[in-house]
């Protein structure tokens, strides 16, 4: 059904037009870094809070000349050169590290830490030591962040970098059995189907939650997963964007502000939680 | 209009409704393509790489409990493996798609970049290069040219090894293993945090040797090796890395087939420094010198002692930049190698030989459409044994959906002459080898097709590869004169070509539990036959038929288990330098292994190998593998 929306998407934009720079209401291009269906989730989302369908144009192909405001959906869309004084909000680009000057807002995978934090906690109140597996180097800011978060409520984080990912099995038969929760940052070098396989049958074996960072896992066998969805980081992206349109100073990285906790009841009880999850939002059978 | 049985319907609902296939759709987002570095000298995708490349991680290392690096490539498809000894100590032959000797000039190896590919003699002394099996994070190997990117001599192929990092905590680990062959310990540390790192490490290992054929007498086959190695890493910001790397190996060893009590010493010593930067315009550069040095003495080669000093130095700066939205990659660099040889045995009258190489490469590809890609690299080298000579290599990659490559590719790859075929004048008994300083280089042709991909969320990986080869002018010895003594020299007017097949399997069950199995088809043509004096019959040379299996498991209760069967068709085993062939009949090869693991870290193991016969003979060198069986403990300590 989505799918089918795309091509609806981009004839809607394409009859809205995009309004000139230094006129009243400047419409964004959105810029995808293909047709996958979470990029248009995010699209769909940045559209619902932007109000009304935008431009929307392939990663690589050459935007209205007159744009100046933009959505980049995507890596590939995020990483591309801008226009000079172009406005940017970049989504769904967990591996694109750096911004070039102020230019680009980026909307991390990652939801608010304290909340994030928070939400475990809930979810597993016994939680003392959480240990965060990363790889790239654009997520020590987010596993930096989420450590920091873990002391101020009291729970011990331990992030370890796993570079290159291959090493993860290494690294886990290697830390002593005492965490209380593993954690795997959304980071594109690290959650892969293999490594995902290894860190739950890894937890399982143990008796250890494992959270994952997005919440189709939860369906392939993750304890539960706390996330923002991508229609969530489509509407953050918008209301950033429209922040900086009007003039406000934006961070260099916003974060959806809802966060969704979502259970594999069969997983939880095998580790033993349950039988009621009542912090949850949904629970999967 | 197509009609199916409703049955079919059904069945394909069913596949498509399956959780392998619901799941792909969370994984496409974040899948990362697991990365290869070797074949075009930036990381990338192996089922995109322009050339066969085949990994062996260290996570299977551990499973199958490899002990040398000949294990380790044992059992990969179009690879060569053999337990021989040279002359002169070696005690390994390895090389790919068939052109087995005992110094296969035609391999590039190396280590953390650093080319460990003896110019002197052209090959690699395989057990004595300083590098530990407990080091290794990675062996990538490059079946066929690429000559391009990494110089002459990268012909039938290119074995990376690559080493690991110092970690970002203090780390240690011990282990020993002993048995009826062999007795071995490791060591390594690591201390370190994000902006500084160093790990240090150490192998001890002393074994009898190989007995004679048939198992009734000590072959003088003995070896005593310490290898130390030293890794420092320093990030001062997320962008720029900096690396000394240094390390020896010292070993005394038995050579078989000579004088009962014949010793030989190697000693192996390097260091590097490395500098890497990352630069805000998707692209990196890279600096990297080196020096090594290998001394080899040999109480009686025959009948007089033999020593020789080698050296190298290298210097290569690289560049490369992702360009057109990520469509492009562009590789180019530089490096200069000075090497040479000091021996007053085997360069009679001129000593001292040296080599100096400069050279400049480049390599493009261009993501033309979402499903082709272009690739292309270029070298130009210069020399004093080979003068000016050009490499170059193409290949055109269709991908008709992700995770899928179709492969056709050419490539052109010269092979410089050894210094002792070019300049060597050595007396050795009634023998007089005598170097032909007209020697050109060898040039190689290769023309492949391969298939690769990976299918069922990635859990299945699959290759194909079909090539022709052909290497014109090799290198072959002849008798110049009846003498006494006789005069053997060198000449290249020969014409040899290979054609084969490779296929390789994995499945990866879960973690911890795979599969593999690949088959290695391979057809020698070589117009001089059996007239080298040298004995080398290249056409026989190698098994036409080889299967390898194997496969391993993490089972309850920390308990895990590793099984290898490898199957090779008879051949006729050359020594190239002792002038010796041998038959080989067919045969089976079993490995076993079996360990627990009580608590993290921790290790129990038992294994044997080659468990099907008492012994087994596999090369020319006058010594049989036995049988062995072995069992160790290992413990690991901090993350």
């Amino acid at each position: 059904m989505r799918r089918s929306l795309f091509p609806l998407a981009l004839l809607l934009a394409a009859a809205a037009g995009a309004a000139r720079p230094g006129g009243g209401s400047p419409a964004p291009v959105a810029l995808l870094s293909s047709e996958s269906a979470h990029y248009r989730q995010a699209l769909e989302g940045f559209m619902e809070a932007w109000g009304s369908t935008v431009t929307v144009v392939a990663a690589d192909a050459r935007p209205p000349v007159e744009a100046w405001a933009f959505l980049a959906v995507g890596g590939k869309a995020a990483a591309r050169r801008w226009p000079r004084d172009s406005v940017v909000v970049a989504c769904l680009a967990p591996s694109v590290e750096s911004v070039e000057g102020d230019a680009v807002t980026r909307v991390s995978l990652l939801p608010d830490p304290a909340v994030l934090v928070s939400r475990m906690r809930a979810l597993l109140p016994r939680l003392r030591v959480l240990r965060v597996f990363w790889s790239s180097e654009s997520s020590r800011e987010d596993a930096e962040a989420l450590e920091a978060a873990g002391q101020r409520q009291g729970v011990v984080v331990l992030s370890e970098r796993v570079d290159p990912p291959s090493r993860l099995p290494e690294r886990l038969r290697a830390i002593d059995g005492k965490d209380d929760a593993l954690w795997l940052m959304p980071d594109p070098a690290l959650v892969t189907a293999e490594n995902f396989a290894i860190v739950r049958e890894y937890a399982a074996a143990r008796g250890i939650p494992f959270l994952g960072p997005t919440e189709g896992l939860a369906e392939r066998g993750a304890t539960a997963t706390i996330s923002a969805t991508f229609r969530d980081m489509g509407r953050a992206a918008a209301l950033s964007l429209r922040a900086r349109l009007d003039g406000g100073a934006e961070p260099e990285i916003v974060r959806a502000a809802r966060v969704t906790v979502t259970v594999n009841a069969a997983a939880a009880r095998a580790v033993g939680l349950g039988p009621a999850f009542p912090s949850a939002d949904k629970v999967l059978p | 209009m197509l009609r199916f049985p409703f049955w079919v319907g059904l069945l394909l609902s069913a596949l498509s409704a399956s959780p392998a296939r619901a799941a792909e759709d969370v994984f496409e987002f974040f899948r990362e393509e697991a990365k290869v570095y070797t074949a075009s000298r930036r990381p990338e995708s192996a089922w995109r790489a322009p050339v066969a490349v085949d990994v062996v991680t260290a996570e299977e290392i551990r499973a199958y409990g490899y002990s040398s690096l000949a294990d380790v490539l044992r059992f990969r498809a179009g690879l060569d493996v053999y337990d021989a000894r040279s002359a002169d100590g070696s005690r390994a032959i390895v090389s790919a798609r068939g052109f087995t000797r005992d110094f296969v000039a035609e391999m590039q190896v190396l280590v953390d970049g650093r080319s460990v590919y003896s110019p002197f003699l052209g090959g690699v002394y395989w057990a004595s290069l300083p590098v530990q099996i407990q080091d290794i994070e990675r062996v990538e190997i490059v079946r066929g040219p690429n000559a391009a990117l990494y110089g002459s001599n990268a012909a039938l192929g290119v074995i990376n090894i690559i080493t690991r990092k110092p970690g970002q905590a203090a780390a240690g680990a011990v282990s020993a293993r002993g048995g009826n062959r062999s007795v071995s310990t490791a060591e390594a540390a690591e201390a370190g945090g994000r902006a500084l790192g160093l790990r240090v490490s150490h192998a001890f290992e002393t074994a009898p040797g190989n007995p004679v054929p048939d198992g009734t007498a000590d072959a003088n086959d003995f070896l005593h090796s310490n290898k130390l190695n030293l890794r420092v890493r320093s990030n001062p910001d997320g962008a720029t890395e900096l690396e000394f790397l240094g390390g020896g190996s010292w070993q005394t060893l038995g050579v078989p087939g000579y004088a009962l009590d014949t010793r030989a010493s190697h000693t192996h010593d390097f260091q590097q420094l490395r500098a890497a930067r990352e630069l805000d315009s998707a692209g990196s550069v890279e600096a990297v010198i080196s020096r090594s040095e290998f001394r080899l003495g040999e109480d009686r080669f025959l009948s007089r002692p033999v020593d020789l000093r080698a050296y190298q130095y290298d210097a290569e700066a690289l560049h490369r930049l992702e360009w057109a939205d990520g469509r492009a990659n562009s590789v180019a660099g530089a490096s200069w190698r000075l090497s040479g040889v000091y021996s007053d045995q085997l360069f009679t009258g001129r000593p001292a030989q040296q080599n100096r190489v400069v050279r400049g490469f480049t390599h493009q590809s261009l993501e033309v459409t979402d499903r082709l890609t272009a690739a292309a690299g270029f070298s130009l080298e210069d020399s004093r044994v080979g003068d000016l000579q050009p490499a170059w290599q193409a290949a055109a990659l269709f991908s008709p959906r992700e995770d899928r490559t179709f492969r056709l590719s050419y490539a052109r790859a010269p092979t410089m002459p050894p210094l002792f075929n070019k300049y060597g004048d050595f007396l050795l008994g009634a023998t007089r080898f005598v170097g032909n300083e007209d020697l050109p280089p060898q040039q190689l042709s290769s023309w492949e097709a391969g298939w690769t991909c990976r299918a069922l969320d990635g859990a299945l990986k699959s290759d194909v590869t079909l090539y022709y080869m052909e290497i014109k002018d090799r290198i072959f010895s002849y008798i110049q004169s009846a003498g006494p003594p006789r005069v053997t020299a060198y000449d290249n007017r020969n014409r040899a070509a290979a054609r084969g097949v490779e296929l390789s399997e994995e499945y990866a069950f879960s973690s911890g539990r795979a599969v593999f199995a690949n088959y290695t088809f391979e057809k020698i043509q070589d117009d001089k036959g059996p007239t080298d004096t040298f004995a080398t019959d290249l056409r026989r040379g190698t098994p036409t038929h080889k299967l390898n299996v194997g496969g391993r498991a993490l089972l309850a209760r920390g308990v895990a288990g590793a099984v290898l069967l490898g199957y090779k068709d008879a051949y006729d085993a050359n020594s190239s330098n002792r002038g010796t062939r041998r038959p080989i009949p067919r045969s089976f090869r079993l490995d076993a292994r079996a360990s627990w693991t009580p608590r993290p870290g921790w290790e129990l193991f038992v294994a044997g190998m080659d468990l099907l016969q008492p012994y087994r003979v596999e090369s020319a060198d006058g010594t049989a593998s036995p049988r062995r069986f072995e069992g160790g403990v290992s413990a690991r300590f901090g993350p």
